[in-house]
Order: structure tokens, then sequence, then C-alpha cells
């Protein structure tokens, strides 16, 4: 029987979107169906009412503007996260250690660029090959170069504010930014001035850039330019930072995509010869949640790097690399906080606009992971929120008595969260075989396996999180010893670390199919007709938000197979 | 005076701000007797002693140092002004009610910011690049 479809996509998040797009632009005549187990709308009401309930939650963490969502609270197609919050995130994972992993995403249409905060650096060239310079890791099949295009073009996709000639040097480019950089806030002008003088740091200099974000810093493609609301973790209020329910709309709005929500994939039933595997999935919408299925010449799995192993594993696809599932990546995350001398005046503006982004690459790589840094405009961020302040300054907890009121607690509290600044680092994690997904014995209510994550920070890392600790403990040093800055904390590494919500890995591309599971076009070694795309295929995770290289696979693994059709 | 205007007073001086609105004084009025409802009423008592003193601050401030039950729902009055939401006596937290009332928290006047997803009217772009 003729396949329905030329292509089905399952997962409708920024890289199945896009994905659609690109196919449908490149071949019209394409029959193209957008799978995704989310059933959220993407319109304004919806995003209002993702704001509401965001006001309303007694926790503002990443899952609280979507908890109420139908997959979410039932558990058809749970969503999780780490931040702050490992037992609910623990709802799903089944994780046997001995470390925790704490990076969860966002099960729905548009997927966990919902809750992003829009940083859009790209990969340094040298991170595509860890291995020959530095002897660890593995290097990437294809190069910068090879990707520079694309990337170029996934800028444009995206809506990417930012400065060209502060990036040329680090990464070369061929096109402009599709807009300027992102203002950077009063209080962001303050720090970089008092940093402009910082000596090098171990030989590297301190230099402040303006992180490029997909976040309108103008009109663009109809999306107004940034209001300011501050939430952009976990929910834009205008729509002014890049979600994927842009290119969800213009799949099904303007390019005749076919899209599918609440349908969630329980297995994928393999066919005779190259045929691409069958599609079962249950629509949770309907009164019997039945068994349907679907077929496509093509099949494109784009569910992120914890449900695409899955979904892989259950249907018993091949593995004869043992490789899926494998490498599982995040980037650890922590910061270093303090009261700067004057007021910078945080919660006004995007969550962070500056960055560090010398410590990226180095010859340490060879023992110690690099890291990219940032620079806040949010306060303490997770050390202390304001109103985690308001109690410190007016309750005493162990005499149990109040300590401040009336205009003496106004004064002290924007005395205090005014001078908030924190100092973020986020760390570069190697791949490791033993850090996997594979299946648990648990199953979630549509009796599908839930995954189980087994995770272990190596010493690799952990001398990352040391040097990135001081590395910005020496930046608020000079902070302290010029500008006044108090209250420096932690002044110890304490190898703590939170997820950054960037799960990479687990289906990893490379030239060998003994030790890979997809070719450097995202093609399945083993499966011609099945394609992965998504931050799953990484072989290394370099230190880059990792959103913008996963949409410039995306494009590239589009028009590959676009060709094919 | 009513318990309402009472603890709108109240509220007034635990907060510093000079007149706070009444509704929304009623609504978390309503909100915290429910988690509270012997410790509140006490609380607007205490309220109604010391405003009959010399200097009410100082007076409340006496009555709250003698007794810890009191303390604790002065407490959790001004977390509710500053933030729209408390903790009840088991430690669960009781959530903004409404969207509107979050956005109505003290603490972001006070540290001249704007409730977090609700932008600043006039903003607009930048607004973020100028002293508050």
């Amino acid at each position: 029987m003729a396949p329905e479809y030329d292509v089905v996509i399952v997962g409708a998040g920024v890289a199945g979107a896009l994905c659609a797009c690109q196919i449908k632009t490149a071949k019209p005549s394409a029959r193209v169906l957008l799978l995704d187990a989310g059933n959220n709308a993407i319109d304004d009401d919806q995003r209002r009412a993702f704001v509401d309930a965001y006001q309303v939650s007694p926790v503002k963490n990443v899952p609280s503007p979507y908890a109420g969502l139908p997959n979410n609270s039932a558990g058809y197609a749970p969503s999780s996260d780490g931040v702050g919050d490992p037992v609910a995130m623990n709802r799903y994972y089944v994780e046997v250690g001995p470390d925790l992993f704490k990076s969860g995403y966002q099960r729905m249409v548009g997927g966990s660029t919902w809750a992003w905060r829009g940083n859009t650096p790209r990969f340094l060239p040298r991170d595509f090959q860890l291995k020959s310079l530095y002897g660890v890791g593995v290097d990437w099949p294809l190069s910068y170069t090879d990707l520079e295009p694309y990337y170029g073009r996934a800028e444009v996709e995206l809506g990417v504010s930012g400065n060209r000639e502060e990036w040329e040097a680090l990464t070369p480019r061929s096109t402009d930014f599709p807009m300027p950089g992102i203002a950077p806030s009063y209080g962001d002008e303050l720090v970089r001035a008092a940093l402009a003088p910082i000596p090098p740091i171990d030989g590297t200099p301190v230099t402040v850039l303006t992180t490029p974000q997909a976040r309108n810093s103008q009109m663009y493609q109809g999306r107004s330019p940034c209001q300011g609301n501050s939430s952009c973790i976990p929910v834009c209020p205008s729509g002014a930072k890049y979600d994927a329910s842009v290119h969800v709309k213009r799949a099904r709005d303007d390019l005749d995509v076919e899209v599918r929500t609440g349908c969630t994939v329980t297995r994928l039933q393999p066919n005779p010869g190259n045929a691409a595997p069958t599609v079962v999935f249950r629509d949770w919408t309907t009164a019997d949640k039945a068994e349907q299925q679907v077929t496509g010449a093509h099949l494109v799995l784009a569910m992120g790097a914890v449900e695409t192993p899955k979904l892989w594993l259950l249907s018993g696809l091949d593995n004869k690399s043992d490789q899926v599932g494998r490498n599982l990546m995040d980037h650890l995350a922590e910061e270093v906080v303090g009261l700067f001398s004057r007021p910078v005046f945080p919660f006004r503006g995007p969550q962070s606009i500056l960055s560090i982004e010398t410590f990226r690459d180095g010859a340490f790589r060879r023992a110690t992971g690099a890291f990219r840094m940032t620079i806040g405009n949010d306060g303490w961020g997770r050390t202390e929120s304001p109103a985690a302040a308001v109690d410190k300054l007016m309750w005493d907890p162990t005499a149990k008595k109040i300590k401040l009121i009336g205009q003496g607690l106004q004064d002290a509290l924007a005395e205090r969260v005014t001078r908030m600044l924190r100092i973020g680092y986020s760390t570069e994690q190697l791949p490791d075989p033993a850090n996997r997904v594979t299946l648990s014995d648990e199953r979630d209510t549509l009796d599908v396996a839930r995954p189980k994550i087994a995770y272990r920070i190596d010493d690799y890392s952990k001398r990352a999180l040391a040097y990135g600790h001081s590395v910005a403990r020496r930046i608020w040093q000079h902070l302290e010893d010029t500008a006044g800055a108090t209250e420096v904390d932690p002044k110890q590494p304490l190898l703590k670390y939170n997820g950054a919500g960037h799960l990479m890995g687990t289906m990893r591309m490379g030239p060998d199919k003994t030790t890979s599971v997809v070719d450097a076009d995202g093609r399945s070694h083993a499966h011609p007709h099945l394609w992965v795309i998504g931050s799953s295929v990484f072989p290394t995770g370099g230190t880059a938000n990792p959103t913008l290289t996963l949409a410039a696979l995306s494009l590239r693994t589009a028009d590959t197979l676009a060709v094919t059709l | 005076m009513t318990h309402a205007a009472d603890f709108r007073a109240l509220s007034e001086l635990l907060t510093g701000e000079p007149s706070l609105n009444q509704a929304l004084a009623d609504a978390y009025r309503q909100r915290l007797s429910q988690a509270y409802p012997a410790d509140l009423p006490r609380l607007i008592d205490a309220y109604r002693a010391a405003s009959g003193q010399s200097d009410p601050a100082v007076a409340l401030r006496a009555a709250l140092d003698a007794d810890t039950a009191l303390a604790r729902a002065a407490r959790e009055t001004l977390a509710v002004w500053y933030t729209s939401q408390f903790t009840r006596p088991d430690g669960t937290l009781d959530a903004p009610d409404t969207p509107r009332h979050y956005q109505e928290s003290l603490v972001w006047k006070v540290i001249q910011a704007h409730p977090l997803s609700a932008a600043p009217i006039p903003g607009g772009y930048g607004y973020w690049t100028q002293h508050p």
C-alpha cells in the first residue's frame, strides 16, 4: 500500500515545525503531516491564558504556565522540569542516578521554545573538533564552515537580534544578523563600565558582548519588538521572543501542512525493506484513545533527546551501534551573586542581555570543560527572588518575630533588591556513553514506557563547574575592589548545578554506523527513510545554547530530504 | 470602626503605604481569615489597641514581639500585600487569586520594576535602558 504522506514529522517543536516549512517550501506538492503530543492552541488567547496561569501560580517555575494543559495534568504526555523541582520532574523520569538529571522539556505544540530564554549564540568553529584539538569527546561529521550558511538561514527564520561586529571574530559570518542587537539595560551598562578595566584572568580577556537572541529588537515578520516583560522564561506575553508556534502556524496556515495535535506516538512499527516505519499513535482527545496509524514515505523524528530514543528503543528499531539513548548531555549551570554598589534596577527588560564568551575555548579544554557566562538582568535569579528578599528582611525565622515593617521595610527592600546582580556560568559536558536514556518498567497514563535516565557528572564537568566559579569569583573580586560590590556568594565552589534545559545527545550523528545513529544529514544509518532532527543528534554539546544549532541542522536535513522526494 | 476598615489601616501601618485599596484589602482579609481564623481577628484587635497609643507603630511592634502567633499573622499580612500570596499554617502556599491581584503586588513598585510578565505602561522597546 502506498504511504498516505510523503513525509510524516513527529514533534511540532522548533526542529519539526521548521523542517515541515522547509520541505513544503522546497517541494510544494509534498504531502506533509506534522504530529504533536500536545493539544494547546497557538493563538493570542492561548498565550494570554498561559500568562494568566503563570501569574496565579504559587511557584513561578518553568512549567507553571503550562501545568494545566490536559496532557500535562493528566499525564498523557507529561512535561517536566527539574529547576528547583526534582520531585515534579520525577513524576515522569525514572532516574537511577548516581546524579540527578535536572532538565526537562515542554511536550506541547511549539515545544520547549515556549519557555526558553531565546539565547542564540552559534557553536564556535573549534566546538566541532573537540577530539582532534583536545583529545576528548568526539569530532562532528561536519564543520562550522559546512553549517555556516544554515546558521544564517536559521537566524532569519527565528528572527535573531545581534551585533555582527561583536561576533565576527568568534563565529565568522557570511550574512548580517536580521536585526540589531537587543539594547542592554541601564544596569548592564553600569556593570559593563565597571568591568572595562578588568585585567585578563589566566591570560584570558574578560570581554562583555551582547548575546544574540531570537527576540525582536524591531518589528519582524509581524511580531512586535520586545516589550520588556522580564518573563522570557517561562513565557513571553508579547510573542516578541521567537517560539515554534511561528513555524507551526506558517506550516498549517500558509504552506498547507496537515497538523494533528493531541496525538502521542506510542510505537513505530518496522516495515520490510527500506520503507519507513508505520507511526502508531493515540489521539488522547478521543473518547477511547484507540490506537491509530499513519505511514509516510519518510519519517522524521523531532521529539527531543528523551522522547526520540525512548520511542526508538521501545519500537525495536535497529540499534546495532548500541548508541541509541547514550551520551545524554546538558549544560550544568551555576551562578555567583552579589550586591552592586549602586542600583542596577533588575527585572526591567529581558532576563539577560550581556555575556562573556572568552572562556568558551582554550587549551584548558583538554582537562576541564569550557563555559559560557551571562550577566543577569533578573536580580539573584534562582538564589533569592524578590519575594524571598521580602521575607528575609521582615521575618526572623529563629525568633519567629517581625524584623522590619513600614517605610523601613520598603527602604531596606529597595536598597537590597535594586542592587542584586548575578554572573552565571553554563558549562560543557562531555558525551559519556553511560549517561543514557533507556526504558523503565513503569508506564505512563497512555501505557507507554517511561524514560529511565542514568546520569553521572564526571570530573571534566566538575572541573568546569569549579573553574566557572573561580572566574566568576574573580570577576566579582574586581567589582568588590573597584566598584564597592558586597555580599558575594558563594565564595567557594559548591559544585552544585542546575539544568540548563539543553538536552543533547542520545541519537548522535557520525560518519560510522558502528559508532553513531544518524549520518551528518540526520538520516538513520540503518533505516534510510528514517531521519532524526533536534539536539539529540549533537555528538558533543559545546557551550552554546543549542537551539540555533539544532535549527540550522534541521534546515540542512530538510534540504537533503526534500531533494529525495 | 469595622474589621474591613481596621484591616486596611493595619495593613497601611505594616506596609508603610498611605492609602491601600479597600477592595483589595477586603479580598486579602478574606483569604487570610480562612487560613488564620483565630489569629487574624486577634491581630486586628491588637492594631485597634495600638492605634489608640501615642506611637501606634511602636505599640503594635511590642504586641507582635510578645506573641509569636500574632507575629506570624502579621508576617503573612505583609506577604500577601507584597506578593499577593502567603503561607498557610501548614506550610502550603496560598497563591494569587487573580492575575490582577498578582499585578498589584507591592514588591515590584518598591523595587521600581514591574510585575514579571506585565510590562510597564507606558513602556515599549528599550524602556529598560533608562533609569526608572
